[in-house]
């Protein structure tokens, strides 16, 4: 045992070792943990955190659990840290006082803090780093769904039951928390011991950054963050895996020889594009070869890569589009919805994850690389397949068509938004070309408004336009959270969150309070029809059940109370107003802009109508609890 | 949240999954099975056939009446979603659908339940106009206040009920007296 302990002093193993080995020998845990205890560091004796190196990126810290987790998220690049605070979290922030390059971001709710930092990556680039309390782990889950079905890199952390008393039915533990992550995680780990802790935080940033991201979960036990040890953290660079796969030099030549010399090609896009930054890329090929692009647009879509404005850009993705009519060479690049069959083509999907591709529908080829550098290659190959002139003449001709069908579809928007244009209550489309003209062209726009997709083609996006960020399976209440987020990220850009009023009821207004808090100068626009819209249309029409039949709508209406979102982000510490006639959306618009160059966040709870089937009934399950008592207490 | 998806993957609405996909071909042609059967025939039977049921079944469409204005409004609806109906085949597909689902057009294989309503002014307008569309069980299953049955039956009046601006008080007063919370 001398050996054993003269090892652990002379740093030669780890403190997990010297437990086992004291195990081994006889000891009780506890006896083994009093005995690696009094082994352990001084804490008095500690020294200063970053203090000592061990080698270039690498340093040696000493202190608390805690310490070690911040001391590796500062090591790794992380400037913020969201969270709300329970008792076991304490090791975290007590170490965060003596680290002031992250700034911590509070929320009020769990979700919210997991939206802000999902909001944050998506716009960053950079792991959004999310701590919550152990106890509301599932109202975070809910968010991290978002950032799992989307590919977003978030860095969910609690502090665990301690190891001594978990398993012990106390009234706030349930065993085993990490399987519940499992579906929606690319990786989940508890930490075993307070000198892996930094060890396990880099590995978990490693899963969660490395292409393809996603979000991950890391639970430490709160003894284990209390406990004095020193460890190694490293910086990003030592276990960053930038994953720069080109693909492979045949494929790319395959690909670009029938792009050349395809009839009638077609290119789909999506959010693998925002993901691998390579927008110019898929813009330079596209044009390259005048080929029209469809995609981006509907469930399933966070982003819109492409230039909406782009004369080569043809609208959401069908397998029958009336335009360019028969395809016979589609390359999908970035998304899993797109790679469906259409009929008569040969399927390309370009992927940055190899698990999504080819999944659900067949493809002649996968292509599995970096999107940046993979469409760069099949640009070099086109380019040295066949000399400027002709490819110019095989874009003119394409995108000459392109434009002609743009022209009319332009043509055919302005007609539907003057025919839906009810100039005594606003509906979505005059909402959207309303907020197309209020928006500054930088604009980042945060959405979470089922409704409101039919705004979106009224709007400019992607390019040198706005940039559009939602969530693919619209889990609701994200927005308001994502934009203080987004903020975050991009401060320097005016950012605007559009919520269905069914969204800001989930999610709301919790995220206002950080907002107010944190002076993040946000538009936050409340779509509100008081009601799930478009469920309440699909369950009528598609369904088409009792609720149609009698016309009574059991579940959509959100009226009766009339929420006023206004006066309740008021009470939240950020000004609101109601917006109901369409001749005023500009003055409030410019009133919210106003506030938010002074600094502060505003609300336009904006009143739109509702459309579809069944959409003046009011009707909803009449019920009083008061009505039910024989004592009115 | 989850509903909500669900509810569209039921639909076919997340991804425009071909549920009962046809071509133009195969519509013209008579080969279009499920999808074109339920359409009646009718000039440009095609166009809507293929583009609607590229995003959903052709439940919620053949389930409904309406004249040209409602219709109108429902295809631009798809439009901004993303149905491919382009500039010149708007009016064609309005025109389609307010005749073959139009106010007065049967529902095939149903029958609609058999509805005494109660006597008073105005119950004559609403046995003939609003069964049009859809049954009287739909108009008397659910109590609705004054207010609440002027914005029914002026949307009504929008999408197809023949009611002119008198007949459309008429019908409200009678509603709101025979049909309202107690």
């Amino acid at each position: 045992m001398k050996d054993l302990i003269r090892q652990y002093i002379d740093a030669g193993i780890s403190r997990r070792k010297l437990m086992r080995g004291l195990s081994a020998a006889g000891f009780t845990a506890a006896a083994a943990r009093t005995v690696a205890d009094a082994l352990g560091p001084v804490p008095a004796m500690a020294a200063e955190p970053g203090n000592v190196g061990t080698g270039q990126g690498i340093r040696e810290v000493t202190g608390t659990g805690g310490m070690l987790y911040m001391q590796q998220l500062k090591s790794a690049g992380v400037e913020y840290i969201f969270f709300n605070p329970s008792t076991g979290d304490a090791p975290f922030y007590d170490a965060a006082v003596d680290v002031p390059e992250i700034q911590l971001i509070k929320g009020i709710q769990e979700g919210a803090v997991v939206a802000m930092a999902d909001g944050y990556a998506r716009l960053s680039g950079k792991v959004g780093v999310a701590q919550i309390a152990n106890v509301g782990l599932p109202n975070g889950m809910t968010q991290l769904v978002n950032s799992w079905k989307d590919r977003v890199p978030v860095l969910l952390t609690v502090a665990a039951f301690g190891t001594e008393t978990a398993g012990r039915d106390y009234p706030q533990d349930y065993d085993h928390q990490e399987p519940m992550l499992s579906p929606i995680t690319k990786y989940f780990w508890l930490a075993e011991s307070a000198s892996g802790i930094a060890d396990v935080t880099r590995r978990a940033i490693k899963f969660a950054t490395t292409p393809p991201t996603g979000p991950v979960f890391l639970s430490i036990p709160d003894d284990l963050l209390r406990q004095q040890v020193s460890a190694q953290v490293w910086d990003k660079a030592l276990f960053s895996v930038p994953m720069r796969i080109r693909p492979d030099k045949d494929d790319v030549e395959t690909v670009a020889k029938l792009l050349i010399e395809a009839k009638n090609p077609l290119i789909t896009v999506g959010d693998g594009i925002t993901l691998s930054h390579a927008e110019m890329e898929v813009v330079r090929l596209a044009e390259l070869l005048g080929i029209p692009v469809a995609g981006q647009s509907g469930l399933g879509y966070w982003s819109k890569p492409f230039p909406t404005t782009n004369p080569l850009y043809v609208g959401p993705f069908v397998p029958q589009s009336r335009f360019p009519g028969a395809v016979d060479v589609h390359f999908n690049i970035g998304d899993q919805t797109a790679e469906r069959t259409m009929r008569g083509a040969r399927t390309i999907t370009m992927r940055v994850d190899p698990i999504g591709a080819a999944h659900t529908w067949p493809v002649d080829m996968a292509m599995v690389c970096d999107i940046r550098l993979g469409v760069a290659d099949i640009i070099a190959a086109v380019q040295a397949m066949a000399t400027a002139p002709r490819l110019k003449q095989i874009a003119d001709a394409r995108a000459a068509r392109a434009r002609e069908y743009n022209a009319g579809m332009a043509k055919m928007r302005d007609t539907i938004a003057k025919d839906l244009n009810n100039a005594g209550s606003i509906t979505m489309e005059r909402l959207g070309v309303e907020l197309e003209t209020a928006m500054e062209k930088d604009t980042i726009y945060v959405s979470d408004c089922d409704s409101g997709r039919t705004m979106d083609p009224f709007m400019a996006w992607g390019g040198a336009d706005k940039t559009y960020i939602s969530t693919g399976p619209s889990i609701l209440g994200w927005a308001q959270a994502a934009s203080t987020g987004a903020k975050l990220a991009r401060p320097n850009m005016p950012v605007v969150s559009a919520t269905g009023d069914g969204s800001a009821l989930f999610g709301g207004p919790q995220p206002l309070w950080s907002q107010a808090r944190y002076a993040a100068p946000i538009t936050n626009i409340v779509v509100n029809n008081r009601s799930y819209n478009n469920e309440r249309n699909r369950i009528w029409s598609i369904i088409a059940g009792e609720q149609f039949r009698a016309g009574k709508d059991m579940t959509c209406y959100n009226g009766s109370p009339d929420v006023d979102f206004a006066k309740s982000a008021q009470a939240f510490g950020v000004e609101g107003e109601t917006v109901s006639d369409p001749a005023k959306i500009q003055e409030s618009m410019k009133r919210a802009k106003r506030a938010n160059i002074e600094g502060r966040p505003y609300l336009l709870d904006i009143l739109v109508d509702r459309e579809g089937v069944g959409a003046m009934s009011e009707w909803h399950p009449p019920y009083s609890v008061a009505a039910q008592r024989t004592r009115k207490v | 949240m989850t509903r909500i998806v669900r509810a569209a993957v039921l639909a076919g609405l997340v991804f425009c999954v071909p549920m009962a996909t046809v071509t133009a071909q195969e519509a013209r042609e008579g080969k279009a099975g499920f999808a074109a059967s339920v359409f009646p025939d009718g000039p440009d039977r095609e166009l809507v056939a293929v583009n609607c049921t590229q995003c959903h079944s052709p439940q919620p469409i053949v389930q409904l009446r309406m004249n040209a204005q409602g219709w109108r409004n429902q295809v631009y609806n798809m439009i901004l979603r993303g149905a491919q109906i382009g500039p010149g085949q708007i009016e064609p597909v309005v025109t389609y659908l307010s005749t073959v689902f139009g106010p007065g057009q049967p529902f095939p294989g149903q029958t609609l339940p058999q509805v005494t309503l109660a006597a008073g002014e105005g119950s004559n307008l609403v046995e003939g106009g609003c069964q049009l569309c859809h049954g009287l069980d739909r108009v008397t299953a659910t109590p609705r206040s004054h207010d609440q049955w002027q914005l029914i039956v002026n949307r009504m009046a929008f999408v197809g009920a023949p009611l002119d601006e008198d007949q459309k008080k008429t019908v409200v007063a009678y509603l709101s007296a025979h049909y309202a919370p107690k």
